[in-house]
């Protein structure tokens, strides 16, 4: 091995290289963004596609508007930063979210209207991002705490296909559900 | 920021990109990314109220997969439990108490099963009469037909899970039996459910009646089992295993309790029979606990941290001597009765021995006076399904909460209005919800009874 000095500066090179390697992701509606690739591969899915040899110039995402690749673009790349800043003081041991910045940068990423909301979930489904399907799936789930069906459908547009008669059995049996 | 997609709309789209005009709601969620939203809600949420949004929602939450997502995602949970009992009231009326309060669990999780068994289960025309995890056998009602010699009874029964509201009417049966009321039967329901098996049959329950027949000893016995597999009552004959030369069914209690495939009921010399209604010919007996009071019967039946537990409070109330309450646990169980000729293998160990005048109370002394003075009058009500230190007691119109550890007694809760004879409250049944709540099937005619 070489000398610990010039392995340290070998290791950043190689570092550095890695870091500027870019893909482009281009969404449904024909818009191309130019990501590191180290961001854009916190998509498994298009981790496969680049392990697979398969990003030519550039990787199609049919299922994504350039507006909510945008967005996700933005969560990949604030919290691939969080992760690679991996000094203890980041990794929090007080393990209180509310002091992580992150938890705070989350919370502030997903007051969107709905719409967003749900193609958001159905991005990062589609591209396979744990962490923001754990994000908008939560921020989804906390919008239905306490709802009574009722409210529920109102609140997501969800379309009641019991009938009447159905519903007043339902009714019947369940009215503390329904409090 | 989210004008940022009007901008870049301007560019020209080519004729295969579609331009997103409609809402994306909900509804255009896959069924998989569904239940990832789903599975983080409780539990009351997700079995009361999401069931009924919608029949796509109804139809992704009643299924074993589900199930399974569900429990894996709420690896800690509580197991809450209710204690279900009758009592006379001061007019002699039978009274349900159901308990809802606890020392650690929210209170509003079971105060809505609470308020739906009242509002069913009228204690006097009707009773439930055994329990099984979440699922209780109620019986509706009995009706003795008078006209035939020996007498024969008609009983109806339902299955019915209180948490999700499932109710399930049994096909009426014929019993022999000398009684207008139902008390006399002995009872017990068994059921399982295996979300880890996506099968249709893969939740399952067995009913069975033990007719009671004269008070000798006997060594064979009828029964009546109900099949949630094939919908229907059959009867057998079951004969006792070899080496037992006879037995008689104890006075109470009279619901037979769940354990390891088996039901089990008290019969006498404080022995225990147990009978499994998925094979009706194999049929195994407990010995005694060895430190038992003689002549006396065993007083509670129970389960607790999944195993067989049993109690016995010996000399008292009519003796000198100071009073005791004594708790064992059955341990090495061994299924396969025919190694051991017919006694199951499985040993009652002495948990706890605890005499009364040991027990103090913080809260309430004059708890720790009462039990010490010449006649008291003390019941054991039931166990703790997992805590293996505490056991519920009723004393002067209490439940109180026994730590056979710290040896305290504090009072639990009330029971309202309750009249003489208060102090010969039938043994309560446990309701305990597990991970995931037991399904019923449903009557081909529609959802409820």
């Amino acid at each position: 091995m070489a000398s610990s000095s010039t392995s340290v500066v070998v290791s950043n090179k190689e570092k550095e290289n890695k870091n500027t390697k870019k893909v482009t992701l281009k969404s449904s509606d024909g818009e191309s963004f130019e990501v590191d690739e180290s961001v854009a591969m916190e998509s498994q899915t298009i981790k496969h596609i680049i392990e697979d040899g398969c990003a030519n110039n550039e990787i199609p995402l049919p299922n994504v508007t350039s507006g909510i690749l945008s967005r996700v673009i933005e969560y990949c790349k604030k919290h691939k930063e969080a992760a690679g800043e991996s000094e203890p003081s980041v990794t929090s041991y007080t393990s209180n979210s509310t002091t992580n910045p992150l938890t705070e940068w989350d919370t502030e990423f997903v007051k969107v209207d709905q719409n967003t909301l749900f193609d958001l979930i159905l991005a990062a489904n589609y591209l396979d991002i744990k962490g923001l399907l754990d994000l908008t799936c939560k921020t989804v789930a906390d919008m239905m705490k306490g709802k009574t069906p009722q409210e529920i459908r109102e609140t997501f547009h969800i379309k009641n296909d019991y009938t009447p008669e159905e519903e007043a059995e339902v009714r019947k049996e369940n009215q503390w559900a329904f409090e | 920021m989210d004008s940022s997609v009007d901008s870049h709309s301007l560019l020209q789209p080519s004729c295969e990109v579609k331009r997103k005009r409609s809402i994306t709601s909900m509804n255009d969620l896959p069924d998989c990314v569904l239940m990832e939203i789903l599975v983080l809600l409780s539990l009351p949420s997700v079995v009361l109220r999401c069931k009924w949004v919608s029949k796509r929602w109804f139809s992704l939450i009643t299924t074993p997969h589900f199930a399974r997502r569900f429990v894996t995602q709420h690896p800690h949970v509580h197991h809450p439990f209710s204690l279900i009992f009758y009592y006379p009231d001061c007019c002699s009326n039978q009274r349900l108490h159901i308990t809802t309060n606890s020392e650690t669990q929210n209170e509003s999780e079971l105060k809505p099963l609470a308020a739906y068994l009242h509002n069913k289960c009228d204690p006097n025309t009707s009773s439930l009469r055994a329990s099984c995890n979440d699922l209780l056998l109620w019986c509706d009602r009995a009706e003795q037909m008078v006209q035939h010699c020996p007498p024969v009874t008609m009983v109806f029964y339902s299955i019915i899970n209180p948490f999700t509201r499932q109710c399930l009417a049994l096909p009426p049966r014929l019993v022999p039996h000398p009684h207008s009321s139902s008390l006399g039967l002995r009872v017990g329901i068994i059921c399982s459910y295996d979300y880890n098996n996506d099968n249709q049959h893969s939740s399952s329950f067995r009913v069975v009646l033990i007719p009671w027949s004269i008070s000798k000893f006997t060594t064979q016995f009828n029964v009546h089992i109900f099949s949630s597999d094939t919908g229907e009552w059959s009867d057998s004959v079951v004969l006792c295993p070899p080496n037992l030369d006879g037995f008689k069914l104890s006075l109470t209690p009279l619901s037979a309790i769940p354990y390891k495939g088996f039901l089990f009921w008290s019969i006498d010399g404080a022995r225990l029979l147990g009978f499994d209604p998925y094979d009706s010919t194999c049929c195994c007996v407990i010995e005694k606990p060895v430190q038992l009071e003689q002549f006396q019967e065993i007083d509670c039946l129970g389960l607790c941290r999944g195993r067989l537990r049993t109690s016995q409070v010996s000399g008292y109330p009519y003796r000198n001597e100071h009073p005791c309450l004594r708790v064992w646990d059955l341990l090495d169980f061994d299924k396969d009765s025919n190694n051991n000729g017919g006694r199951a293998g499985g040993k009652w160990c002495l948990k706890h021995e605890l005499y009364f005048n040991q027990m103090v109370s913080e809260k309430s002394p004059w708890l720790a006076q009462y039990v010490t003075r010449i006649f008291p009058f003390v019941s054991v009500l039931a166990f703790h399904p997992s805590d293996a230190d505490i056991m519920y007691l009723t004393i002067q119109s209490k439940v109180v909460l026994c730590n056979l550890q710290s040896r305290t007694l504090e009072v639990f809760c009330d029971i309202p209005q309750s009249g003489l004879g208060h102090h010969f409250i039938r043994h309560a049944l446990t309701f305990v919800l597990p991970s995931w709540p037991t399904p019923l099937p449903f009557t081909e005619t529609g959802w409820h009874c």
